[in-house]
């Protein structure tokens, strides 16, 4: 109770003035109550006393990455769009009724995917602000911490950019979205320009890369990492000049190897009659859950998951995955297993499980085999964000642009050659070369979350297959170069959500779904 | 023969009187007598005995006996006794005298427990109902709020589920806040206590199922804002004063009650009962074809999904006779000085879901002792352990096996050839789904619940008429919870086995010192005052912690010590605490005239300091006509109230204790490293709910009490409604706690009793209560009309109103479904994209509801059936689309679907199966809305009480035997609905347990 009010009644009991005891008490009871009423929380912090220090920043920056884990933005939703909006992935009949509108390309300004990817980036972005704008420098530490934060700033924007607006290669000039540097909960802001926005992710990883010193381990943004990003970045933008420079920094200096292709892919096992047989594993570099903390391979960044925290039910593992309890939901397109020679190890990761094998679909059941450690008792996967191999090809292709088709070829083969040793390699002239690396890209890249931007970057056409037996299709034309009919048969960007358009007049609707 | 005790103290009396009467009376005589209640024959202590034209009197003692000087016969004594009616004899000769009182049973003159006090029901200004005791003696129910449906006008009390230990929806005058919490305040012998489900991993739990209701004095429920502002800020819902049961002086009386039953399931309506394999099978197929394969591709498929040799009546599998046993047994006595009450409880009920169960041993301990003539100390002490198997019981659950009963399809086989049960995942037998047997056989869901109440209190009478009372009250409550699910099938499948310990503890003490005053201003004591002024603090702590893990070696034990996998550890608290201020004063002129007011002010952790303080003042007036010279002549009117009341009361319930501080929180982690983050946005300008009510009533009988009405108007606005506003999602937050919007409940209440016959032998008594309720908002969050769940958020709309694209049935022709693509109704399509939702104009609340009691009494036998009736409410089915029309084509299907378009011409309402359609027929829209009218007859008993005769020769004082059936009937309007249209208060199926039929047969002794 704090006050000793019981005591005092007893000790003036004896008084004979009553009221007098009356008065006393009810003054005492006024004297204590407002530290009676002030309860501090035991699981939070007052907000401004919450960064003051080097590890309270570390904790800060830890929580941030925490953010990107959900399944909603980079634990799953991202690297799942990709290939199901292009045309690797489907969704099969019986399904539990997740991502079909991407499957469909059927949008509704509520559209639950476009909304999460929206708010959680935005989130994201709310506590990398919180980081970078919370007055700490001066050591390495500190600077590497708001390096990485810069550069998940960098990555929420960019991602938001391309999700929300029309293509950089498109229309630059059109609405891109709100760019947010700071915490204001009255701030209704409208949108930057899409160039705008590029600039301002250029920028931020600018200043990330500067900051940079340490290797934490592929589960952080590292030098090179934030390099490999502005490859993207530059790579999405068709700066061919810049993207050359980004990615040739990486490939010559970061220190970042290919596996040999017996440690990226080496099944064991079969998948049996049904999935409840199963034994099949990819094995090596597929099958690792296991975040690189020294070594530097193949993984440039990836969202880690670990067996406590993990997005369970909803990890991109449990969508692909028909062992072990998951949903299964997303089965891999026939036409992405036939790119697949025989001898290149990349086809342990697309696995033929013959006729019948996933109750309710027709056809051949071919499956997706990236992430076989969704679920179970031990370490799971890890969502790969930045990969060597991608960087390699974005150079690839800047080359090719920048007429240099030696070049192209050259680094081209460097991931072809790799992953099929018999392979004797791509030798093209001319515009295939182009194709080779989208081919290349798709083998490579494959459930990783690229092929739809690739295409539509590229502005190019194509078959989306929304249930591969019986067959149903939509075509999907990038082709335009006007913005005003950018998305001729499909909407290619998400709709700001709803909820955004209801609480801010400030902001305006993507024309697709006016 | 008086032992020897007695006599002495007749003598000390004797000496006494002989003493203190010397000098006024020159010649005496003592006259001796026994006081006794009529109707019980036990004795009545403390009765006021004097004689008629003399000072003095005396008292009667324990044995109810008194001892009386008097002057000469004949004398008249006056004998009266609170609670009894005041009586009158003649003596003409000193003989020993027997006294038989009658109980008052004029309820106006009956004592009310109201907020920190007591009034004469008379004086009462504000709209309170008294609920007595006996109506929750021997219910098998759990817990008082659920025995409260359709006893009192004004309270809404929804069964949602048939969990024994259920926590219980209670709205009073309508849905009162939008987004904090609706439910009363409840208040245990003064204290306030934290109520509701305390539970975190049990579907459903309740504080108020700790509390035996037999050990129930009386309930009162405070509606209007003169009732409820002195709680203040906890008081816009309404609050319910539960009195438990005290000793009285006399001799030590036993009571012991047993009573042995059974529990089955409510209604299940035709059109929500399962299909047979052979009709599931037809329809299935008959969809396959529709959906342009052929008949051999149909068979084909249908065979993935069993033969037709399996037809499993899962509803009888998962369902079962549950045992139902109560035993209470109560002790009380004591004298003038020391009075005590003590008393054991048993109940266990077996629910009619299978695993499904609640034990619980209650018992109480009340002491109240006069230190001396000016202190009086009392302690009470009740502390109760349940046990709860909860197996999952809701719609989120595949565990839950009412949600298993709808989703299995009539072809799977709970077993195997051996007898055994089958988990195996082949897809026609359980690949998704669980088989339920199975499941609660292996999987464990338990609440253990260990709760103290108690209570010190210590009164000192300053002055005859100004006392100070300082109480004490404790809560514990201390809930462990553990969930487990095996390794071989369900939830905890894979994962190899998983268990969830989870440890809660709350602890409230709630400190109330008060001074309590009254005075008559004028001589003939025309003009009375009775305040009260006060101060309380209370506190709430909880405390949790959390364990888990997964990977069992073996499925034979559940401790979660065998388990490999640690998957969660945390522990933490969580405060918070409210500072009142109060004070009332009541002012009666002549009894005809009352006028009362309070003012409260609270302090609570719930808001920053901008804004800690609200202040809740109130006032209400009452005039007794009948009392006017003018009313004299009308001699069959007894009394004629009208009063009116205004006030305005708070709401913080269900408000976050933290919510208005902006944090950084934690608990976050990546990569095995500690995180935090920016995670509450936070609000120092927040502020209290604010309610402000009007209220005018009527409190009438007539024909000595033969009819009496209660009747009120009543107008409710609840302004400043908390509301989570969005902001721009950019910021990083999807929503900000503001004050925003305003709520307004309107209604009426009426209630009857009448006692039609009322002779030696036979009565009939009736009780009938109505109240309408018409709510609607009156300020929105929102510029335009939001869709709230299935629900409008608009302003003029009800809050439950339901917000749907409108059903325009089955086209005949092509037997596709068709909606209106607007509130024209119009135009109908075949997309349901394309229809519009509109404003319904049909709620989830009830326009009437009420209850409708008769009691038949002829000498010893007793007849009671309590009705309960909902009108004008809709209630959704949010499960539709997995049981209708073959878009879920594997799930279990409602027999309505027999009633399918078939052909050409078809008129019907049930659109063409179409195997794994996509066209929405069975997404949310009118279609799914059933009317939630419905009649149950909650509660019919017959007893017979034995008479004094056979009671002397048994040497008890009460003996009554009885069988009570329990929503034995249910009348339900709507023939269409699949199931009981009791839901939750927003009216929504929740795939929860089933509503308990009962049979109970019971023996109620007193010694």
């Amino acid at each position: 109770m704090g006050c000793n009010i019981i005591i005092k009644l007893f000790k003036y009991k004896v008084m004979k003035n009553k009221i007098y005891l009356l008065a006393l008490v009810a003054f005492a009871f006024l004297s204590c109550s407002k530290s009676f009423l002030d309860n501090e929380p035991y699981t939070a912090t007052s907000l401004n006393s919450a960064i003051k220090t080097e590890s309270d920043l570390l904790v800060a920056l830890t929580g941030t990455y925490s953010q990107l884990r959900s399944y909603y933005i980079y634990g799953a939703s991202n690297a799942i769009k990709g290939d199901l909006q292009g045309d690797n992935t489907y969704i099969t009949t019986s399904n539990t009724n997740r991502y079909t509108s991407l499957n469909t390309f059927s949008f509704v300004t509520s559209d639950t995917y476009a909304y999460y990817a929206w708010y959680y980036n935005y989130i994201a972005i709310k506590y990398a602000n919180q980081i970078i704008n919370s007055g700490l420098s001066g050591t390495a530490n500190i600077n590497q911490y708001l390096g990485e934060a810069y550069a998940i700033r960098a990555l929420s924007h960019f991602e938001l950019v391309r999700n929300f607006a029309h293509p950089y290669t498109v229309a630059p000039d059109d609405p891109g979205v709100p760019i947010i540097k700071s915490f204001n909960q009255d701030t209704l802001p409208a949108r930057s320009a899409v160039k705008e926005v590029y600039a301002q992710v250029i920028s931020d990883l600018e200043k990330a890369y500067s900051l940079l010193t340490l290797y934490r381990g592929t589960a952080y943004f590292s030098k090179y990492a934030v390099r490999a990003l502005e490859a993207r970045v530059y790579q999405n933008q068709g700066d061919w000049a810049n993207a050359k420079i980004a990615a040739l920094d990486v490939i010559n200096n970061s220190g970042w190897t290919l596996l040999a292709s017996t440690a990226y892919v080496s099944p064991t096992g079969s998948l049996g009659t049904s999935y409840s047989a199963s034994t099949y594993s990819p094995g090596g570099y597929w099958s690792s859950a296991a975040v690189q903390t020294s070594t530097k391979n193949e993984t440039l960044f990836e969202i880690a998951s670990d067996v406590t925290n993990n997005n369970g039910f909803e990890s991109i593992g449990s969508l692909y995955l028909q062992a072990g309890g998951g949903y299964g939901d997303i089965l891999a397109l026939g036409d992405l297993y036939n790119l697949y020679s025989a001898t290149d190890v990349r086809k342990g990761l697309v696995v033929n499980a013959g006729a019948g094998y996933r109750s309710g679909q027709g056809g051949i059941t071919y499956l997706a085999y990236k992430y076989p450690n969704a679920f179970g008792t031990s370490d799971r996967d890890d969502t790969k964000i930045l990969r060597l191999a991608d960087v390699i090809l974005i150079a690839a292709e800047a080359y090719y642009n920048t007429s240099d088709p030696v070049n192209a070829n050259l680094y081209l083969n460097l991931v072809a050659k790799k992953r099929d040793p018999s392979f004797a390699g791509y030798a093209s002239t001319g515009t295939q070369i182009l194709e080779d690396i989208l081919t290349e890209r798709r083998k490579e890249l494959a459930f990783e979350g690229g092929r739809f931007w690739d295409l539509v970057r590229l502005k190019r056409s194509w078959t989306k297959v929304i249930n591969q037996s019986p067959l149903k299709t939509i075509s999907i034309d990038a082709s335009n170069n006007s913005n005003a009919s950018f998305s001729k048969t499909a909407p290619l960007v998400y709709p700001i959500p709803q909820t955004e358009i209801d609480a801010n007049k400030n902001i305006t609707q993507n024309p697709e779904f006016n | 023969m008086f032992p020897k005790y007695f006599v002495r103290r007749a003598r000390i009396l004797f000496l006494f009187a002989v003493l203190t009467t010397l000098s006024a009376f020159s010649q005496q005589v003592e006259i001796r007598g026994k006081i006794l209640e009529e109707s019980s024959k036990s004795s009545v202590v403390g009765a006021t005995v004097r004689a008629k034209g003399h000072t003095g009197g005396t008292v009667s003692d324990i044995n109810g006996d008194f001892h009386l000087k008097l002057k000469s016969f004949p004398a008249t004594l006056l004998i009266s006794s609170t609670g009894y009616k005041s009586q009158s004899i003649e003596l003409y000769e000193n003989e020993p005298v027997t006294i038989y009182l009658e109980e008052d049973v004029n309820k106006l003159n009956e004592v009310v427990v109201v907020g920190y006090g007591t009034q004469k029901k008379s004086n009462i200004t504000s709209s309170v109902v008294k609920v007595d005791g006996a109506k929750f003696e021997q219910i098998p129910i759990s817990s008082v709020d659920q025995i409260l449906q359709g006893k009192v006008a004004g309270l809404q009390s929804a069964t949602f589920s048939g969990q024994p230990g259920a926590n219980q929806q209670v709205r009073i005058r309508g849905v009162g806040s939008i987004s904090l919490s609706s439910q009363p305040t409840y208040v245990i012998d003064g204290i306030i206590i934290n109520s509701g489900d305390l539970s975190r991993i049990t579907t459903t739990s309740n504080v108020l199922a700790q509390l035996n209701p037999d050990d129930i004095e009386s309930v009162s429920v405070l509606k209007d804002a003169a009732a409820t502002a002195i709680y203040g800020a906890l008081g816009s819902n309404g609050v319910i004063i539960i009195t438990t049961k005290s000793g009285k002086a006399g001799k030590t009386k036993f009571n012991l009650n047993a009573e042995v039953g059974y529990n089955t399931h409510g209604p299940i309506p035709n059109a929500g009962k399962s299909l047979s394999s052979s009709d599931w099978l037809t329809l299935f197929k008959e969809s396959v074809v529709n959906a342009g394969y052929t008949q051999a591709q149909a068979e084909t498929l249908a065979a993935n999904y069993g033969d037709g040799t399996v037809n499993t009546d899962w509803l009888s599998l998962i369902t079962r006779k549950g045992a139902q046993h109560q035993y209470n047994f109560s002790a009380s006595g004591g004298d003038q000085k020391t009075k005590f009450y003590i008393s054991a409880g048993y109940f266990k009920q077996e629910a009619n879901v299978i695993g499904s169960d609640l034990t619980r041993y209650s018992s109480v301990i009340k002491l109240d002792h006069n230190a001396t003539k000016k202190l009086n100390l009392a302690i009470n002490i009740q502390p109760t352990y349940s046990h709860e198997n909860a197996p999952m019981s809701n719609g989120s659950y595949f565990s839950n096996p009412v949600m298993e009963y709808y989703f299995l399809r009539p072809t799977q086989n709970p077993y195997n050839a051996d007898g055994s049960l089958n988990i195996s995942t082949a897809t026609k037998d359980f690949s998704s789904l669980f088989n339920p047997l199975y499941i609660v056989a292996n999987d464990k869901n338990y609440a253990d619940i260990f709760s103290i109440n108690g209570k010190a209190e210590a009164k000192y009478n300053i002055l005859d008429n100004l006392s100070f009372s300082s109480k004490l009250g404790l809560q514990y409550n201390n809930l462990e919870e553990y969930r487990y699910n095996n390794p071989n099938q369900g939830d905890g499948k894979s994962v190899n086995g998983r268990a969830y310990a989870y440890y809660t503890r709350y602890f409230l003490y709630d400190w109330v010192n008060q001074v309590d005053y009254r005075t008559s201003f004028t001589k003939n004591k025309d003009l009375n005052l009775d305040a009260t002024a006060g101060y309380e603090a209370l506190k709430s702590q909880q405390y949790y912690i959390n364990a888990a893990a997964s990977n069992y070696p073996t499925s034979k034990l559940i401790a979660l010590s065998n388990a490999s996998t640690p998957t969660a550890a945390s522990a933490s608290w969580s405060d918070y605490s409210f500072i009142y201020l109060f004070a009332r004063a009541n002012l009666s002129y002549q009894n005809k005239y009352f006028l009362s007011g309070s003012v409260r002010r609270d302090g609570s952790s719930r808001f920053s300091e901008n804004n800690r303080y609200g202040v809740f003042p109130s006032g209400s007036i009452g005039w007794d006509i009948s009392k006017e010279t003018f009313f004299n002549p009308i001699k069959f009117v007894d009394n004629f109230k009208i009063r009116t009341s205004y006030g305005v009361s708070g709401n913080a319930n269900g408000l976050g204790n933290y919510t208005w501080r902006q944090t950084e929180g934690y608990g976050l982690t990546y990569n095995n490293q500690p995180g935090g983050n920016f995670n509450s946005v936070g609000n120092v300008n927040l502020k209290w709910e604010s309610g402000k009510q009007t209220d005018i009533g009527l409190d009438a009988s007539f024909l000595h009490d033969r009819i009496s009405i209660t009747f009120d108007w009543y107008n409710k606005i609840t302004d400043n409604l908390i509301y989570d506003v969005v902001p721009s999602l950019t910021s990083g937050f999807s929503s900000i706690t503001k004050n925003i919007g305003a709520l307004q409940n309107r209604g009426v209440e009426f209630t009857i009793n009448v006692t039609p016959i009322k002779t030696k032998d036979f009565s009939w008594d009736i009780n009938f209560n109505i109240t309408h309720n018409k709510n609607q908002l009156t300020k929105s969050p929102y510029a335009t009309d939001q869709a709230n769940g299935s629900y409008i958020l608009g302003e003029g709309h009800d809050f439950y109103e339901f917000y749907l694209k409108e059903w325009a049935g089955v086209d005949p022709a092509t037997g596709n479904p068709l909606w209106y693509t607007d509130a024209t109704k119009s135009t109908t399509t075949t997309n349901y994209n394309s229809a519009a939702k509109v404003a319904t104009g049909k709620s989830a609340s009830p326009k009437y509801y009420g209850g409708f009691s008769n009691t038949f009494t002829y000498k010893g036998v007793n007849l009671t059936a309590d009705f309960y009736y909902n009108y004008g409410n809709y209630v959704q089915d949010s499960y539709a689309k997995y049981f209708n029309d073959e878009v879920n084509p594997s799930y279990g299907k409602y027999s309505y679907n027999l009633n399918r378009w078939q052909k050409a011409g078809d008129i019907t309402d049930v659109p063409k199966l179409v195997y794994n359609s996509t066209n929405n027929s069975a997404a949310a829209s009118t279609r799914f809305l059933y009317k939630g009218d419905y009649i149950r007859l909650r509660n019919v008993s017959l007893g017979y009480t034995f008479n004094h005769s056979v009671l002397n020769q048994l040497h008890f004082s009460a003996l009554n035997v009885y069988v009570r059936g329990t929503n034995l009937w249910t009348k339900i309007y709507d023939k269409k609905i699949p199931f009981d249209p009791e839901q939750n208060i927003n009216s929504q199926s929740g795939l929860n347990f089933f509503i308990n039929k009962s049979v109970t047969v019971g023996v109620n002794v007193g010694l």
